[in-house]
């Protein structure tokens, strides 16, 4: 696969630190060629409140301290679907009830998600 | 829906009294639109006469007083719609549609509600409100408009996508929000498109 270099590392900066933070289910998709407004879909999902607001905070510092600007920080106290518009990547973070309410994979199936482990590893 | 037109005429009477002169011929103006795409879609007129007036009537109410509403009609706005005051008159609208116009079409009630940010499960009669607001006569020149106008009447699918696409690049140029339902509808729109 060949990803720009900033994007492929802002997903990656986006998965580790949603996994590091034990989000649920991290799913990233490649919506490039479908979508023109982004090349990847993350979706992740947070079991808590707490949680919710742990991951967020950390994929924004960590966006911060790999030299991007993270998006406007919004009131995050909804703690049910937050999105992060980073341009290339879209990173959606919800809670399970939301996520399979909204169920944005069934829009694209299997056919377009990237093994996300390949982006947890160095 | 036997309310029309009586109805609609006591509704065009009051939201003359109660928008601004330029709000009032913008509603005049997608009522316009919205007809105008019912006709070439093959769509019943009437539930689009209703949605096109409806859309905007809470435009000038206050956001206070606009949560108030939404609570008051039992209008069930999800939590992420919270961080977006641009769209709560939407839901205020649907809830007095219910309310003061005995408007019970959902099709026209979920048009009201998402026409800011379109939907990705939206039927025909919201993918037209959604145009409809963008390509009513007060909002661009005929030449700014005419170009997406006459796709929108053969492809409304394409047209829908090309407004929120602009509507989007737009915002991000000016560092705003994008509400995601707006990200998701353009999504599902060019998703359906690629594997049509």
């Amino acid at each position: 696969m060949t990803i720009r270099n900033s994007t492929e590392t802002k997903v990656r900066i986006v998965a580790r630190a949603a996994d590091d933070l034990k989000a649920e289910d991290v799913l990233v998709l490649d919506v490039r060629g479908i979508c023109t407004f982004t090349d990847f879909f993350l979706i992740a999902s947070a079991g808590s409140r707490n949680q919710f607001r742990a991951i967020l905070r950390e994929i924004r510092s960590r966006l911060s301290e790999g030299g991007f600007t993270p998006p406007r920080a919004e009131d995050e106290d909804s703690g049910r679907w937050v999105v992060l518009d980073l341009g290339d990547v879209v990173v959606h973070l919800f809670d399970p009830r939301a996520r399979a309410h909204y169920n944005l994979e069934a829009l694209w199936g299997d056919a377009h998600s990237v093994d996300t482990a390949s982006f947890l590893t160095a | 829906m036997n309310l029309w037109p009586e109805a609609s005429d006591r509704l065009v009477d009051q939201l003359e009294e109660q928008l601004k002169p330029k709000r009032f011929l913008h509603v005049l103006g997608v009522l316009h639109t919205a007809l105008g795409l019912a006709a070439s879609h093959g769509v019943p007129p009437e539930p689009v006469a209703w949605a096109a007036l409806l859309h905007d009537m809470c435009k000038s109410v206050n956001k206070r007083e606009l949560l108030r509403m939404i609570e008051r009609d039992g209008e069930r706005m999800p939590p992420e719609d919270l961080e977006f005051p641009g769209i709560w008159h939407g839901w205020a609208a649907a809830g007095e549609a219910r309310r003061c116009w005995g408007i019970r079409d959902e099709q026209i009630l979920e048009a009201v509600r998402h026409h800011s940010t379109g939907h990705p499960g939206h039927g025909v009669l919201g993918r037209i409100l959604v145009l409809a607001d963008h390509l009513e006569p007060n909002r661009n020149s005929a030449a700014q408009r005419r170009p997406i106008l006459e796709r929108a009447h053969r492809d409304l699918d394409a047209a829908l996508a090309e407004v929120l696409e602009s509507k989007i690049f737009h915002m991000r140029a000016k560092d705003q929000p994008v509400h995601p339902r707006a990200l998701m509808t353009l999504a599902s729109l060019q998703t359906v498109a690629k594997e049509a």
